[in-house]
C-alpha cells in the first residue's frame, strides 16, 4: 500500500509541476496579440558598461514576434517562420537565416518561443521548469540541443499574466535582461507592424 | 574423322567451355547494371564526360535513410540502433546518426586568416551602397537581442560582419535541422531522423550491391526489433542499381525457364520423340554458353540488358537444329547424318547469313550496350549453325522408324491449304488489305526517347527516394554547370559570375539552391575588393574607429586592437586551404572533378523549379557549360532511332543482294516480301497499341528482318518433303516467338519494345511466308 501510494505520489509530483508550466504557457498565448513597452539591459564583456536600449514590442500569435527598437539606434526586428526580418534605420529591409539550421533562424524560432509561450516548440528545444503560482511566477529554460548549448547557458523568465523579465545569460559570460511593462491586448497587429512582418 | 569423333570433339569443347564459365562465374555474374555503361559517350566535350562519370561515382555512393516515429527519443534510438548494426555489417561505411560535435574552432582557422575579406551579400551591398553608417552597425549589433551571439566576441566582430558572412555559408538541410548532433524534423506527430552513409565500393559492383544492401537490412531488422512502431525509407544509387539486377535476374529465369519449357512441349507435340528437344537444347545451349564465354572473357562483364536477351536467344539458335531434326523425320529410313546435313547447309547458310548480316549491323552502332547484345548474338548463332554441322550429325546416325507421310502430313496440308489461298491476285490483294489497314496504326506511332526506359526503377523505391527529397531538400537534380578557367581564381572567378546569376533565380523562385565552391572560397579579387571596402569605410580613419567604438562603451584596450587585427588578417583563403579543411568534406567532388590537372568545378542545382530558366544562366558567359546527361543521352536515343528508316531499308537492300546472288532478282524480292510486311505490321501494332516508337524498338525490327526472312528461306529451299519443311518453319517461328515473345513482359521497357517489336514481326513474317513460293515451280 505504502509503496503504492508513493508511485502515486511520484507520478503526481513532475504531473503537477508540468501543469504550472503548461497552465502559465497557455495563459499567456491567449491573446492573438500583445503589446509592450521594454527596456534592454546587455552585458557584453570587454565592454565598459552595460548598453542600454528601448523600444516596443508586438507579439503576433499568427505572425511571430516584431522587435522595434528606438533608442539609442532605429531598428526593427521582425522573428518570424521564415527567419530574421530586419528594417534598419534608412528603411533598408533585409532577411536574414532564411537558410533552416542558420542560428539566426534558430534563434528567430527559440524568440518566437519564448515571447509567443509556444508550449510545444519551448519543450522541444529547453527543459523547462516553473515555481510560483500561476500569478507571480519564474520559469528556467535550459538548452536540450548541444548545438544551442555551446552559445546559451539559460534563459530565465518571470512575470505574471503577462511575460514581464526576460534574462539571457550567454555562456561567454554576456547577458542580456529584458524588461516589460504597459501591456496592451489588441485583436491584430496594425498596419504598420503587418508592413514590418512582410518579408521583403 | 568420323561423324561419332567429331561429334565427340565438339562436346568436349562444351564441357570446357562450360567449365571455364563456371570458374569465371563462381564468383558471381559481372552483371553490369549502370546505364551509363552501355551509352556511348554522349558529351562533345571528352572532359564533361569524365566529370559526368566521377561526380556520378561520388553522389551516386551515397545513401540516405530515413527514421520516423511518434516519439523523439524512440525515433533517435531506432536511428542510432540502425546505424550500429549497418556499421558492423560491413559494405556501407560512415553511417552516423549523429554527427560527432563539430570543433566550432574549424571554421574561426578556415576563414580567420582573412576575415575582412569576407562578406555576405547584404553587408558588400551596404557598404558599396555609401548609406553604411559605421555607427549605426555598431549600435544595431550592440542592442539587438539576437546580436553577437555566434561566431566571434562582439569586440573582434563589433560589426558582425563575421557572423554573417559564416551564416550565409551554412549548409541547408531542407525541412530539418541539426539538433544535438541529429538531422531531425518534428510534423504531423511524428519525429523523423536522417542517417547518412556511403557505399563502401563501386555500386554497380555485384558484390558491393549485395554487402551494402544487407547491411541496411540487418539494420533495419534491429531498428524495427528495438523500437517497434518506426518507419524506414531508403534511398540511394545502389538499392536502386540492386533491385534493377534482381529485376533482370528473374527476367532472365522467367524467360529461360518459360523458354525452355514451351519449346520442349512445342517439340514434343511435333516429333513424338524426346531426341529432338534434347538436340535442339544442346546446340542452342552450346551456341548461348560460347556467346556469353566470349563476352565474359572480352568486355569482362555483361549488361543486364545482354543478359535478358542472352536467355530470349535460345529460340532462335534452335531453329537450325530444328531444320536438321525435321530432315531426319522427313528421311524416313533412307536416312544417313552426310546426306541430312547436305540437304540443310543450303537453307542453314542463308538463312544464319541474313541474320548476321541484321546482327552485324547493330554491332557496328557506337552504342556499347547494343554492340554487347549483337556480338552475343553473331558468337551465339554462329556456333549454333557449326553444332548443326558438326555435332548433331554424330548423335542422330539411326534413321527414324516413323512413317514420314504420316507425322509431316499435317503440315503438308496446312502449307498447301495457306499457300493455295496467298496465291497469284489474291495474294496481291491481301497484302493491299493488310497494308490499308496498317495505315492507321502507322499515323498513330509517337517516338519516345526518355532516359527512363533503360533503368526500371522500382516504384515503391522511387516513393521512397521522393518523400527523402522533399523532407531534405537534398534534391539533386541529373545536370550541373561544370565551369573551367585557365587557372584556379579564373575557374572561381567565372562560377562567381555564374553564381550571382544563380542567387537572381533563387530569389525569384526559379530555383531552390545550389551548391559552389567559390560560395565557401570566393575568387582572391572579390576578397581584396570586400576587404578594400571595409579598409575604405571603417579604418580609414583609424583615430575616430578607436573613438567611436570608446564612445559606445567598448574597452580602449579592444578598441585599439580592431586595427592591428585588421592589418594581420590579410592573407585571402585559397581552395587548397578549403580542401585541407574538414569543412569542405561534403562538397570536396565539386572541385576538380577532372582530375588535378584540369582547373575545373562544378556547380550542381538543388530544386529547379524553372529548367528553361536556370538552363539560360550561364548564357555569354565565358569557359562555363551546362552538362545535362539526362537530355544528351534521350537526344542521342533519338537520333539513332530516327536513323531507323533509312537504316532499315540499307539492311533490307543488303539481305536482296545475299538473296539475289541465290535465287536471281525476281525471286529474291518474293522471299524478302513476307518480312517486309511483317514489319509493316509489327509497325502498326505498335501504333494501335500506343507503345512508343524507341530505339529499341527500332533494334528489334532490324533483327526481326534476319530473323523473319528466314522462314522464307526455308520455304523456298525446302527439304525432302513439303510437309517437313513446312513443320520446321512452323516450329522455328514458334520456338522464336516464345523466346523473344517472352521479352515482351520483361520489367525492363527497353525490352520490352524490344520483344513485342520482334515477335510482331516474326508472327507476320510467318503469316505471309508462303508467298516467298511465288513463281515457284510445285
Amino acid at each position: 500500500m505504502r509503496s503504492a501510494a508513493l508511485l502515486l505520489l511520484a507520478l503526481a509530483l513532475p504531473a503537477q509541476a508540468d501543469d504550472l508550466l503548461g497552465n502559465i504557457l497557455k495563459r499567456l498565448a491567449e491573446p492573438p496579440v500583445v503589446r509592450a513597452q521594454f527596456v534592454q539591459e546587455r552585458l557584453i564583456s570587454d565592454m565598459t558598461r552595460p548598453t542600454l536600449s528601448r523600444g516596443r514590442i508586438t507579439v503576433s500569435r499568427q505572425d511571430g514576434v516584431l522587435w522595434q527598437i528606438e533608442s539609442p539606434v532605429k531598428l526593427a526586428l521582425a522573428f518570424t517562420p521564415k527567419g530574421i526580418i530586419e528594417t534598419g534605420a534608412d528603411g533598408v529591409r533585409r532577411l536574414r537565416g532564411q537558410r533552416r539550421g542558420a542560428v539566426e533562424t534558430e534563434l528567430a524560432r527559440i524568440m518566437q518561443g519564448i515571447l509567443g509561450a509556444d508550449e510545444e516548440s519551448l519543450k522541444a528545444t529547453f527543459d523547462a521548469s516553473a515555481q510560483g503560482s500561476l500569478e507571480r511566477w519564474t520559469m528556467r529554460l535550459q538548452p536540450k540541443a548541444r548545438e544551442m548549448a555551446r552559445f546559451l547557458r539559460e534563459v530565465r523568465l518571470a512575470g505574471g499574466r503577462h511575460l514581464e523579465a526576460i534574462e539571457i545569460e550567454e555562456t561567454s559570460g554576456n547577458s542580456t535582461t529584458i524588461r516589460l511593462r504597459q501591456f496592451a491586448i489588441a485583436d491584430k497587429p496594425d498596419a504598420e507592424e503587418l508592413a514590418l512582418f512582410k518579408a521583403p | 574423322m568420323t561423324l561419332r569423333t567429331r561429334s565427340w570433339l565438339f562436346l568436349a569443347a562444351i564441357g570446357v567451355a562450360a567449365a571455364l564459365l563456371a570458374g569465371l562465374l563462381s564468383r558471381g555474374v559481372p552483371l553490369q547494371t549502370n546505364v551509363l555503361a552501355m551509352l556511348p559517350a554522349t558529351e562533345r566535350d571528352p572532359v564533361a564526360e569524365k566529370v559526368v562519370a566521377a561526380l556520378s561515382d561520388a553522389i551516386g555512393r551515397r545513401v540516405l535513410f530515413l527514421f520516423s516515429h511518434a516519439e523523439e527519443s524512440r525515433a533517435k534510438a531506432a536511428a542510432e540502433r540502425f546505424a550500429a548494426e549497418a556499421r558492423s555489417a560491413g559494405g556501407l561505411r560512415g553511417v552516423t546518426a549523429r554527427l560527432p560535435e563539430p570543433d566550432p574552432k574549424l571554421l574561426h582557422n578556415l576563414y580567420a586568416v582573412n576575415r575582412f575579406g569576407l562578406l555576405a551579400e547584404s553587408d558588400r551591398e551596404a557598404l558599396a551602397s555609401g548609406r553604411w553608417r559605421l555607427r549605426d552597425t555598431l549600435l544595431q549589433q550592440l542592442v539587438s537581442p539576437v546580436g553577437g551571439f555566434a561566431g566571434l566576441p562582439l569586440s573582434q566582430d563589433p560589426f558582425g560582419f563575421f557572423g554573417r558572412w559564416v551564416a550565409s555559408i551554412a549548409p541547408s538541410a531542407g525541412t530539418m535541422r541539426f539538433e544535438d548532433g541529429y538531422l531531425i524534423s518534428r510534423e504531423a506527430g511524428r519525429t523523423r531522423v536522417l542517417v547518412f552513409g556511403e557505399v563502401d565500393g563501386d555500386v554497380y559492383d555485384n558484390a558491393v550491391q549485395t554487402r551494402a544492401v544487407a547491411a541496411y537490412e540487418r539494420g533495419a531488422r534491429a531498428a524495427l526489433a528495438a523500437e517497434p512502431g518506426s518507419e524506414i525509407l531508403r534511398t540511394g544509387t545502389v538499392f536502386f542499381a540492386a533491385s534493377a539486377r534482381a529485376a533482370a535476374m528473374s527476367d532472365m529465369d522467367r524467360i529461360a525457364v518459360g523458354s525452355i519449357v514451351g519449346i520442349a512441349l512445342v517439340m514434343l507435340a511435333a516429333f513424338r520423340s524426346l531426341r529432338p528437344i534434347a538436340l535442339g537444347l544442346l546446340s542452342a545451349g552450346a551456341g548461348i554458353l560460347a556467346a556469353t564465354l566470349a563476352l565474359v572473357l572480352v568486355d569482362g562483364e555483361l549488361h543486364l540488358v545482354t543478359l535478358a536477351f542472352g536467355a530470349s536467344l535460345i529460340g532462335e539458335a534452335i531453329d537450325y537444329a530444328i531444320l536438321f531434326c525435321a530432315a531426319h523425320l522427313a528421311a524416313g529410313s533412307r536416312w544417313t547424318p552426310e546426306a541430312g546435313v547436305k540437304q540443310v547447309r543450303p537453307a542453314l547458310t542463308v538463312a544464319v547469313a541474313t541474320s548476321l548480316l541484321a546482327y552485324a549491323l547493330l554491332g557496328l552502332l557506337p552504342f556499347p550496350g547494343i554492340s554487347q547484345v549483337a556480338r552475343f548474338a553473331l558468337v551465339g548463332l554462329v556456333v549454333a549453325y557449326l553444332s548443326v554441322q558438326w555435332l548433331l550429325p554424330g548423335l542422330l546416325q539411326r534413321p527414324s522408324r516413323r512413317d514420314p507421310l504420316v507425322v509431316t502430313g499435317w503440315a503438308a496440308r496446312l502449307l498447301e491449304r495457306w499457300s493455295g489461298f496467298l496465291s497469284g491476285k489474291r495474294a496481291v490483294a491481301v497484302a493491299a488489305l493488310v497494308l490499308f489497314a496498317c495505315i492507321p496504326g502507322w499515323l498513330a506511332l509517337q517516338p519516345n526517347d526518355d532516359v527512363r526506359l533503360l533503368v526500371p526503377r522500382q516504384p515503391e523505391l522511387a516513393l521512397q527516394d521522393a518523400a527523402i527529397r522533399a523532407m531534405t531538400g537534398f534534391d539533386a537534380g541529373t545536370r550541373f554547370f561544370l565551369v573551367r578557367g585557365a587557372s584556379d581564381d579564373e575557374v572561381l572567378e567565372r562560377e562567381a559570375a555564374l553564381t550571382r546569376r544563380l542567387r537572381e533565380l533563387e530569389s525569384a523562385g526559379a530555383l531552390t539552391g545550389h551548391q559552389a565552391v567559390s560560395d565557401f572560397v570566393p575568387p582572391r579579387a572579390a576578397q581584396e575588393a570586400n576587404r578594400a571596402l571595409v579598409r575604405k569605410h571603417v579604418f580609414a580613419d583609424r583615430d575616430a574607429l578607436a573613438r567611436t567604438l570608446i564612445d559606445v562603451g567598448f574597452r580602449p584596450e579592444a578598441a585599439k586592437a580592431l586595427p592591428g587585427e585588421f592589418d594581420r588578417a590579410a592573407k585571402p583563403v585559397t581552395v587548397a586551404d578549403w580542401l585541407a579543411s574538414p569543412l569542405s568534406t561534403p562538397f570536396r567532388h565539386l572541385w576538380a572533378p577532372a582530375g588535378d590537372a584540369v582547373p575545373a568545378s562544378v556547380v550542381t542545382l538543388v530544386g529547379e523549379r524553372e529548367p528553361a530558366r536556370v538552363a539560360q544562366a550561364h548564357a555569354a558567359l565565358d569557359g562555363v557549360i551546362l552538362v545535362d546527361k539526362a537530355t544528351s543521352v534521350s537526344l542521342l536515343l533519338g537520333k539513332y532511332r530516327a536513323w531507323a528508316g533509312p537504316g532499315l531499308a540499307a539492311a533490307a537492300l543488303m539481305m536482296l543482294i545475299v538473296l539475289a546472288l541465290r535465287y536471281g532478282a525476281r525471286p529474291a524480292l518474293a522471299v524478302l516480301v513476307p518480312v517486309l510486311l511483317g514489319e509493316a505490321l509489327s509497325l502498326a501494332a505498335f501504333g494501335y497499341a500506343g507503345v512508343p516508337v524507341t530505339l529499341f524498338g527500332v533494334v528489334g525490327w532490324t533483327l526481326g528482318l534476319g530473323i523473319g526472312v528466314n522462314y522464307s528461306i526455308f520455304l523456298r529451299e525446302g527439304i525432302e518433303r513439303p510437309g517437313a519443311t513446312a513443320m520446321a518453319v512452323l516450329l522455328s517461328a514458334c520456338t522464336t516467338l516464345l523466346g523473344f515473345g517472352l521479352l515482351a513482359f520483361s520489367g525492363v521497357p527497353a525490352l520490352r519494345h524490344f520483344g513485342l517489336a520482334l515477335a510482331a514481326t516474326i508472327a507476320g513474317s510467318l503469316l505471309f511466308a508462303p508467298l516467298a513460293l511465288s513463281g515457284r515451280k510445285t
